[in-house]
């Protein structure tokens, strides 16, 4: 039996609409600086460094160069890694299976609001050659999966404006959401058509902020830390590549990571196994589609469920407490680590206005974004 | 926060402008070439046939996404398909607001796996997801070998 590894110290910045009094460097010493401190340690403490970006969203190619000065990793192992932070924390926590390395600090941020032409960068990800000429907004994509999980699947239009009032609502009490409110059904339905079915409030809107992670080896982590908070099960894949050969009414690649993360951790049923989860919702039919392929509600279902309050932060499986992507922002490739943070403090009892009682093992489960089928997922305990 | 100091004023807030220009050609490949070639030329769309497990794929690729066996066999495929699914389109790739929003659609093919994403010619009252499509090609005079030699998919 492999050692485990923990979350023995967290930092984030919040989370924001604009950033202009902080460059992304700034941001993410902040966030560093907080979780050396969480995990009461310095940056010569650290054996390695990872950093989940991508050199278009950043506006650097090479990105990897102008990562180490601002986490304390100037002449240190530093890794750059073009993938999600959820992805980037699978990678600490193998290094630290490996057993070469104790302490580990994975780190994301974002830097949104730098970007001038932040349609024409995510549009850039579609196939130059297949999709791209069309010259349609990358939204469009969501649009087409939307229309046809929703008419495979039977949930409606009107269960997805209810995930995006439970988020916002959510995230009225999440002193880092950038984009909290109270809004109605009737709100979300009523505003602007972006991608027919996909609405402009069922979309998640651009956050800058930054988030930083210490992992440490189970000796390490029982020497250092009061509240260790373990991961007990992550893994990660990418599903069908070309959007054309996809099925939309699922989402194959969060089916098999929470298969295997499921099995690493010993669950058998999601929904009692684990008091709540964070799912990546970045358009509002994705958290109901997620849940679906992670086995927490059954195919058509999952709106239903959301529809009854089940999902709710006080129903049976609370889900996006933090508010999620649609209430707090969605910074991309940082996306997961707003979530992780909001994990940990549950798992920790440290929630505050958003605390659950009796939470102990919660689920974190990320999506790349438009136009990718690439997802991890993370299952974290206090125990 | 973690500095000593921080900014306090609106008009103490600096920033710099910058831009990329990125422009790409970008290889077609050995079956993107095929692919595009028989539609300019013969007016018919093209599928990749994997010899070892039977699966036929558009848009063409020289390996198979199933057994990765190496394929070499493409099949015509007609210009008819069905509508997998479709989206009515406000914005472009720039985020700018469309006076008359675009109708675009996965139109995939009996027995073939993928498909084609494209405008659709069809009525917003008319179309429906499973619905019958077919193909409007620009005339063969016309055609340059790209995406856009299909005009847009209409109602068969």
């Amino acid at each position: 039996m492999k050692e485990r590894v923990a979350i023995v110290g967290i930092g984030v910045t919040g989370f924001f609409s604009v950033s202009p009094s902080l460059s992304f460097k700034e941001l993410t010493y902040t966030a560093a600086v907080k979780a050396y401190e969480d995990a009461g340690l310095h940056p010569k403490d650290i054996d390695s460094f990872i950093t989940a970006s991508e050199d278009f969203m950043e506006g650097y190619s090479i990105f990897d160069e102008y990562v180490p000065d601002q986490m304390g990793a100037v002449m240190r192992p530093v890794q750059t890694v073009t993938a999600d932070f959820l992805q980037a924390l699978g990678i600490g926590w193998m290094m630290i299976n490996t057993g070469r390395f104790r302490i580990i600090a994975v780190e994301s941020h974002s830097k949104a609001s730098n970007v001038k032409t932040l349609d024409e960068v995510k549009a850039f990800a579609l196939d130059p050659v297949y999709i791209r000429p069309l010259k349609e907004n990358s939204d469009f994509l969501a649009g087409l999966e939307m229309n046809r999980f929703l008419t495979e699947t039977g949930n409606t239009e009107e269960q997805c404006a209810h995930v995006v009032v439970k988020n916002k609502a959510n995230a009225l009490k999440n002193p880092h959401a950038a984009h909290a409110a109270k809004l109605t059904v009737d709100d979300v339905l009523s505003s602007n058509p972006i991608s027919h079915p996909l609405k402009e409030l069922d979309a998640a809107k651009a956050a800058d902020g930054a988030v930083m992670v210490v992992l440490a080896s189970e000796k390490e982590a029982k020497a250092l830390c009061k509240k260790p908070i373990w991961i007990c099960g992550i893994s990660w894949f990418s599903g069908q590549g070309n959007p054309w050969s996809r099925t939309f009414a699922y989402a194959d690649y969060a089916q098999l990571a929470a298969q295997k993360a499921y099995k690493m951790a010993g669950i058998s049923n999601p929904i009692k196994d684990l008091d709540f989860a964070e799912i990546s919702d970045e358009y509002s039919y994705k958290e109901l589609q997620h849940l679906e392929s992670i086995g927490v509600a059954r195919k058509g279902e999952a709106g239903f469920l959301t529809q009854s309050g089940a999902t709710l932060a006080d129903g049976i499986f609370p889900v996006n407490i933090s508010g999620g992507l649609i209430g707090v922002g969605n910074t991309f490739e940082a996306a997961a680590g707003i979530m992780v943070y909001d994990a940990v403090m549950q798992l920790r009892h440290e929630a505050g206005m958003r605390q659950i009682p009796n939470a102990c093992r919660g689920l974190v489960q990320s999506w790349r974004g438009v136009p990718t089928a690439t997802g991890a997922v993370a299952i974290l305990s206090n125990e | 926060m973690s500095f000593k100091e921080s900014i306090q004023l609106n008009t103490q807030l600096g920033y710099f402008e910058g831009e990329i220009p990125v422009n790409y050609q970008y290889t077609l490949g050995i079956a993107g070439t095929k692919f595009f070639e028989t539609l300019m030329n013969e007016g018919q769309f093209v599928a990749s046939e994997c010899k070892t497990c039977g699966v036929k794929t558009i848009y063409p690729l020289i390996y198979c996404e199933e057994c990765f066996s190496a394929i070499d066999t493409y099949v015509p495929v007609g210009l008819e398909g069905e509508l997998y699914s479709f989206t009515k389109c406000y914005r472009d790739y720039q985020g700018k607001e469309y006076q008359t929003p675009h109708l675009i659609g996965l139109i995939r093919f009996e027995g073939i796996k993928g498909g084609i994403i494209h405008r659709l010619g069809i009525d917003d009252k008319e179309v429906h997801i499973g619905m019958k499509v077919k193909a409007k090609l620009k005339p063969a005079k016309e055609r340059n070998g790209t995406l856009e030699d299909i005009l847009y998919f209409e109602k068969s």
